[in-house]
């Protein structure tokens, strides 16, 4: 199965892992690794490396592209041929753990599906339309 | 034209980036640190960091003097980007001609000095700072460039 890394700032790694958990059920290969701040960039890059080191194939998700844990990413990922998506969030990740379930596919064709479908994660309802159609 | 001068010790990242490339609309990012311009990682992640519209270099500091230089003179909104104070004083002895400003934004020194909610400042950057101070140099505090909460050097400089 295509493990998941998740990498964010603070504690959010972790709760989202736990909120996915929650619905999804208890995930195998999905490790959060969270960045409090003060570890350096190359460590961080390390520890990110060291949790994916046991993955066949991996797919990192990170909060904000072009912040640390992105940065970290890259660095895990610099000798590999792998993709980070950036723009964590409850349903992208619940999406991944689902379909990677039996996907015949590469992790690359599942970052792609997800991306695709990631555009209607963000959305507006305002309670005239809701109540008052 | 250098339009801000900025310690960072995560140089570029994220969101902060953001803020300071549309506020200063800078078209140039000057990296300063001897660290990532001597690991070709660390400084293709840097450097690819960026939109397209802009362009960054990395230097070490004996290097960076002709772009610095360069930067000074010509029209193109600049940013001269470091990890800490203490780059800032080598610098303005191999170009006299950088503008006297230093905005500190996140430094996480372990063991250091609390100045700001995002500064903890190794001593010899707070050492850094009375000496750019002394020598005319603005220094203020701000996590984001300009926007929001600044806090000056002076006013932190006498609790110290």
């Amino acid at each position: 199965m295509i493990g998941i890394v998740i990498a964010t700032h603070s504690d959010f790694a972790q709760g989202l892992k736990n909120a996915c958990e929650m619905i999804a059920g208890k995930q195998e290969s999905l490790e959060a690794v969270c960045f409090d701040g003060d570890e350096q960039l190359l460590d961080l890059g390390e520890r990110i490396k060291a949790v994916s080191s046991g993955f066949d194939q991996c797919i990192y998700v990170v909060d904000m592209l072009n912040a640390t844990p992105f940065n970290a990413c890259l660095l895990a990922i610099a000798q590999t041929d792998n993709m980070i998506i950036a723009g964590a969030s409850l349903p992208l990740l619940i999406e991944l753990c689902i379909k990677r379930q039996g996907y015949e596919g590469t992790a690359e064709q599942l970052a792609n599906e997800i991306l695709e479908s990631s555009k209607d994660y963000v959305a507006i309802r305002h309670s005239r339309d809701v109540f008052n159609g | 034209m250098i339009k801000l001068v900025r310690s960072d010790e995560r140089l570029i990242h994220g969101q902060c980036m953001q803020f300071i490339v549309s506020d200063y609309s800078i078209k140039h990012i000057i990296v300063v640190d001897d660290a990532t311009a001597n690991n070709a990682l660390l400084k293709s992640i840097f450097t690819q960091a960026v939109p397209k519209t802009l362009k960054a270099d990395v230097y070490t500091a004996e290097g960076a003097k002709d772009a610095i230089e360069a930067a000074v003179n010509n029209d193109v909104s600049t940013l001269l980007l470091m990890k800490n104070p203490r780059t800032l004083v080598k610098l303005l002895e191999l170009v006299p001609s950088i503008p006297k400003m230093l905005n500190i934004g996140p430094q996480m020194a372990r063991n250091g000095v609390k100045l700001a909610d995002y500064a903890t400042l190794h001593p010899e950057d707070v050492e850094a700072c009375k000496t750019l101070a002394a020598n005319g140099v603005h220094v203020y505090f701000n996590a984001i460039g300009g926007q929001g909460a600044t806090i000056e050097w002076s006013s932190v400089a006498s609790k110290l």
